[in-house]
C-alpha cells in the first residue's frame, strides 16, 4: 500500500522533469583575444562572427572594426574619428550577413555597411537613435530605439532607410525608458525580445501575435532616481538576448541576478527556463554564432572571450 | 501679424527657459559616472532649444547612451 502511494506521488514529478529536458550546461573557454598588457582590444562593445569563424568587433575606444581570424589573429582593422564614410564617433552595435558587416554609431543617425574585408561599401541612414538592431534577409534592418512619444516599436527599414513597418510589442503607455528592450529574430521570423527594465522576456509570431511572455526573477519594481529632473529607471533587470542554433533563448541578467552581468539565464523555445550559467566574467553582452559558440568580455572590454557550450 | 510673430518668439523663449530650469532642477546632487554623463549630455541638448523636437530626439540619444553606459561599467 505503501509503495502504491509513493508511486501515485512520484511518477508526475518524473514525468514533469522528463518533459524539461533539463541537461548540465556548462562553459569551456576556447579563445582569449586581447590582454591587459597587449593593444589589440580597447574597450570592445559588438561582436559578430561568419560562418568563416572570422570575428568582427568594434572597438569604441580607437573608433574602429576589427577583424580577428578563428585564432584570434588580428587581420584588418578600419576606422578612425569622425562623421564621414568609413568613420566613427561611437562604435556601437553590430550585425553581419553572408557578405556585409553593419554598424552602428551612437551618436551618428545612420548604420555603415562595410564588406568581409572591412571596406566601406554603403551607408543606411537611420534617423532615430538605436538601442539595437537586426539585420534581416534582403538587407531589412529591424531596429529597436527609444521615442519620448511613441513607446513600445520596432522599427523596420529598407535598404535605403526608409520605414516599411512596425512591430508593437506593448500596446501600454510606459514611462520613459520602460520599454527599452534587446531583441533577436530567429530564421523564421519569431521575434524574441527582453525588456531592460521590467521583468518580462516575449516571443512573438512572425506576424506580431504575442505567443509567451515570463518573467524569471520576481523583480516588481526597478529602482528610479530623479536625475536632471528625469525620473529614469537605474538599474538594469536584463542586458541582452542570444539564440543558439538550436532556438534555445540565452538571456543576459543585470543587476537583478544573483551574480549581476555574468549569470545567462536559458530558455527553451516554449519559454522554459532550462538551466543558469554564470559566466567567469562581468560582460555588457553575449553572443553565439553559429556554431553556437559563446562570446562575452573580460577585462572591462580589454578582453574578448569564447566559449564551447557543453551539455 | 508682426504682433504675433514677436508673441510666438517670447513664448518659445519662456518654454525654453522653463525647460531649462525644469531639466537642471536638482542636479546637484552626488551622481555615478553614467548619470553625469546623461546629465552633460543633457545640457548639450539644450542648446537645441527652442526647437523642442531636436530637442526630444536628442533626449532620446542621451538616455541611449545612458543605458549603454549602465550596461558596460556595470554600475
Amino acid at each position: 500500500m505503501f509503495l502504491l502511494c509513493w508511486l501515485i506521488m512520484t511518477i508526475p514529478f518524473f514525468l514533469y522533469t522528463e518533459g524539461k529536458e533539463e541537461k548540465d550546461w556548462h562553459l569551456e573557454e576556447v579563445l582569449s583575444i586581447g590582454s591587459l598588457e597587449e593593444d589589440t582590444l580597447f574597450q570592445w562593445v559588438g561582436v559578430a562572427v561568419d560562418r568563416e569563424q572570422n570575428i568582427f568587433v568594434t572597438d569604441t575606444m580607437d573608433y574602429s572594426l576589427k577583424k580577428f581570424d578563428a585564432k584570434g589573429k588580428l587581420t584588418k582593422q578600419t576606422g578612425r574619428k569622425g562623421q564621414g564614410p568609413g568613420e566613427f564617433l561611437a562604435p556601437r552595435y553590430i550585425d553581419n550577413t553572408k557578405i556585409s558587416i553593419y554598424v552602428s554609431d551612437q551618436f551618428n543617425p545612420k548604420i555603415q555597411v562595410f564588406d568581409k574585408n572591412l571596406n566601406y561599401t554603403h551607408s543606411i541612414p537611420i534617423p532615430l537613435p538605436i538601442s539595437d538592431f537586426s539585420v534581416l534577409p534582403e538587407e531589412e534592418i529591424a531596429v529597436a530605439t527609444l521615442s519620448t512619444t511613441k513607446s513600445g516599436r520596432i522599427y523596420i527599414f529598407n535598404s535605403t532607410g526608409k520605414i516599411q513597418r512596425e512591430i508593437r510589442y506593448t500596446n501600454e503607455k510606459l514611462p520613459l525608458m520602460m520599454d527599452m528592450v534587446n531583441f533577436e529574430i530567429d530564421s523564421q521570423g519569431s521575434l524574441y525580445l527582453v525588456y531592460n527594465y521590467q521583468d518580462k522576456i516575449e516571443k512573438f509570431s512572425p506576424e506580431g501575435k504575442k505567443l509567451w511572455s515570463k518573467k524569471l526573477l520576481g523583480v516588481k519594481k526597478v529602482q528610479k532616481e530623479k536625475i536632471a529632473s528625469l525620473v529614469i529607471p537605474s538599474k538594469l533587470i536584463y542586458k541582452d538576448i542570444a539564440l543558439d542554433n538550436s532556438g534555445n533563448i540565452f538571456i543576459l541578467g543585470g543587476s537583478f541576478s544573483k551574480n549581476p552581468s555574468r549569470d545567462v539565464y536559458i530558455l527553451n523555445p516554449e519559454g522554459d527556463l532550462l538551466n543558469t550559467i554564470t559566466l567567469p566574467d562581468t560582460t555588457h553582452c553575449i553572443y553565439i554564432d553559429a556554431q553556437n559558440y559563446l562570446y562575452s568580455r573580460a577585462n572591462e572590454g580589454v578582453t574578448l572571450k569564447k566559449f564551447k557550450m557543453k551539455y | 501679424m508682426n504682433y504675433f510673430r514677436k508673441q510666438s518668439r517670447k513664448t518659445a523663449f519662456l518654454l525654453g527657459f522653463i525647460t531649462i530650469l525644469i531639466v537642471f532642477n536638482g542636479f546637484s546632487q552626488e551622481f555615478g559616472d553614467c548619470e553625469q554623463a546623461l546629465g552633460r549630455c543633457m545640457f548639450d541638448k539644450i542648446r537645441q532649444l527652442p526647437n523642442f523636437v531636436q530637442f526630444y530626439n536628442g533626449i532620446a540619444y542621451c538616455a541611449i547612451g545612458y543605458v549603454f553606459c549602465l550596461k558596460y561599467l556595470d554600475e
